[in-house]
């Protein structure tokens, strides 16, 4: 009983201010805050998307389409990714330029393809199989963003990840023999503010 | 200043980051199937390396049996220390389930300590090798998922069994085109991942076919993973034993002893 109402007190103080943030955009008509492109990073060779911030910068929420070709992944892979970011420090700098050295980020990544199975069929038995579909993944990494004042595009931001996967840091845990560097990737990617 | 301080750093961590790892360091997808491994047909290899290396039919032979590894990759790490440490193991079979979901990692998490193995190896594709790209992957890496080879006169046979997962066509009619031509043989052995008494997956007829087919063909031995536990059926048929092997997750390999007097298995702990 204890658990559920630090629980609900937790959700009301989070998502009160979600909600206000939230009937923002809406008055906004959900027009995202920026434009957002990465390279690498376990969600695609090249995935864009859009992006909302809130608390103050503080809080990214995104959504990204991302496409790996057959040249480089050995097959054509298309995906979807939600991507949830948070910055726990910001250096304000001249020149309009604020730095953001740890962002911490979590994503789930949909993987579109007759292979990969989100429900799979009643001939398996109950929980036979996780879906192959989803999987989650979790990144650190730091940015810099100059604001432009009085011009369409606002600002860009230039961020730098180490991305894992959730099941291969599991495997990470689990193993001596899985060394970090066969599980981590570094992505590169831009995010244009208007 | 400041800022350019700051992105001196970062590009000098990002430089040490990159030469530090002989891996890729940009991974763009967890299905992606592009393997370091790729075109090894391990398989393929390995099965004519047996071949060529064991063609004595008089001489008794010792294998090594390991299955169902799926993640654990340090333990499979500790049955090949044990298996490199017995000089009597000829070669080794994987029955399967070498990876969780069919990731490339997982395959090459697998192979890289297969490789650390110094007798052949073969690996037979598990029904959890199946998901996503991973038969794909498997077929790249291993080659054929269905083969033969013979050791000092001893017939195996490794087969892809998994129906639920993919097609597998007329096994047993490709059983019996293979025996009929090996009747010669000192002894017949069948391995596949999952055990043909699976009767979620196989109906009460087929296993009677296979079990007529083993009998009719003198199959000494019917060999599976799958269960992860360990059951045997001295009398499968009148003729052949039948043995579904502990996996390595749960720190279990098998010695597999053909001798002129008939097969014995040995189980090994660690």
């Amino acid at each position: 009983m204890k658990k559920v109402c630090i629980t609900i007190i937790f959700l009301f103080l989070y998502l009160n201010p979600l909600y206000s943030q939230l009937k923002y955009k809406q008055e906004r008509s959900f027009i995202p805050d920026f434009v957002v492109s990465q390279f690498a990073g376990y969600i695609g060779f090249i995935s864009s998307g859009v992006g909302y911030d809130f608390y103050d910068e503080s809080l990214k929420l995104e959504l990204l389409y991302g496409y790996v070709p057959k040249s480089v992944g050995g097959i054509r892979i298309h995906m979807f990714t939600g991507r949830g970011s948070y910055s726990l420090l910001r250096y304000r700098t001249t020149n309009e330029l604020s730095f953001y050295p740890l962002n911490l980020s979590f994503f789930i990544n949909y993987a579109r393809g007759r292979q990969y199975v989100l429900r799979w069929s009643p001939t398996y038995p109950e929980r036979y199989y996780r879906p192959t579909s989803l999987y989650t993944g979790e990144s650190v990494g730091m940015s810099i963003k100059k604001s432009c004042e009085n011009a369409t595009i606002k600002g860009y931001e230039f961020y730098a990840d180490v991305v894992t996967m959730s099941e291969y840091l599991y495997e990470y845990c689990k193993n001596e023999t899985v060394k970090l560097e066969y599980i981590i990737s570094l992505a590169f990617g831009v995010r244009i503010y208007f | 200043m400041y800022v350019k301080r700051i992105l001196s750093i970062l590009l000098i961590l990002t430089i040490f980051l990159i030469e530090s790892c002989d891996n890729d360091i940009f991974k763009y997808s967890i299905h992606e199937i592009d393997s370091k491994y790729s075109g090894s047909d391990l398989n393929d290899v390995n099965a004519a390396l047996i071949d060529s290396l064991y063609n004595n039919p008089l001489e008794d032979f010792t294998f090594a049996v390991v299955t169902d590894s799926h993640t654990d990759y340090d333990k499979l790490d500790s049955a090949v220390s044990i298996i490199n440490a017995n000089p009597s193991i000829k070669f080794v079979i994987h029955l399967g389930d070498m990876t969780d979901t069919g990731l490339l990692l997982q395959y090459e998490m697998t192979v890289r300590i297969l490789k650390k193995l110094h007798v052949p190896f073969v690996a037979a594709i598990g029904n959890h090798d199946l998901l996503g790209n991973g038969f794909i992957i498997f077929k790249d890496i291993f080659g054929h998922t269905n083969f033969s080879f013979t050791c000092n006169d001893v017939f195996f046979i490794i087969a892809n069994d998994n129906n639920w997962e993919s097609s597998i066509g007329d096994i047993l009619q490709q059983f019996n085109d293979l025996l009929v031509h090996h009747q010669d043989a000192r002894y017949r052995i069948i391995a596949t991942h999952i055990p043909f008494t699976d009767n979620a997956r196989y109906f009460q007829e087929f296993l009677d076919d296979y079990q007529y087919l083993c009998e009719d063909y003198d199959v000494a031995l019917s060999l599976h993973g799958h269960r992860h536990r360990h059951y045997y059926i001295p009398d499968f048929t009148s003729k052949t034993a039948m043995l579904s092997a502990n996996a390595i997750v749960h720190n279990k390999l098998y010695l597999i002893h053909v001798m002129a007097t008939g097969i014995e298995y040995e189980i090994v702990g660690f």
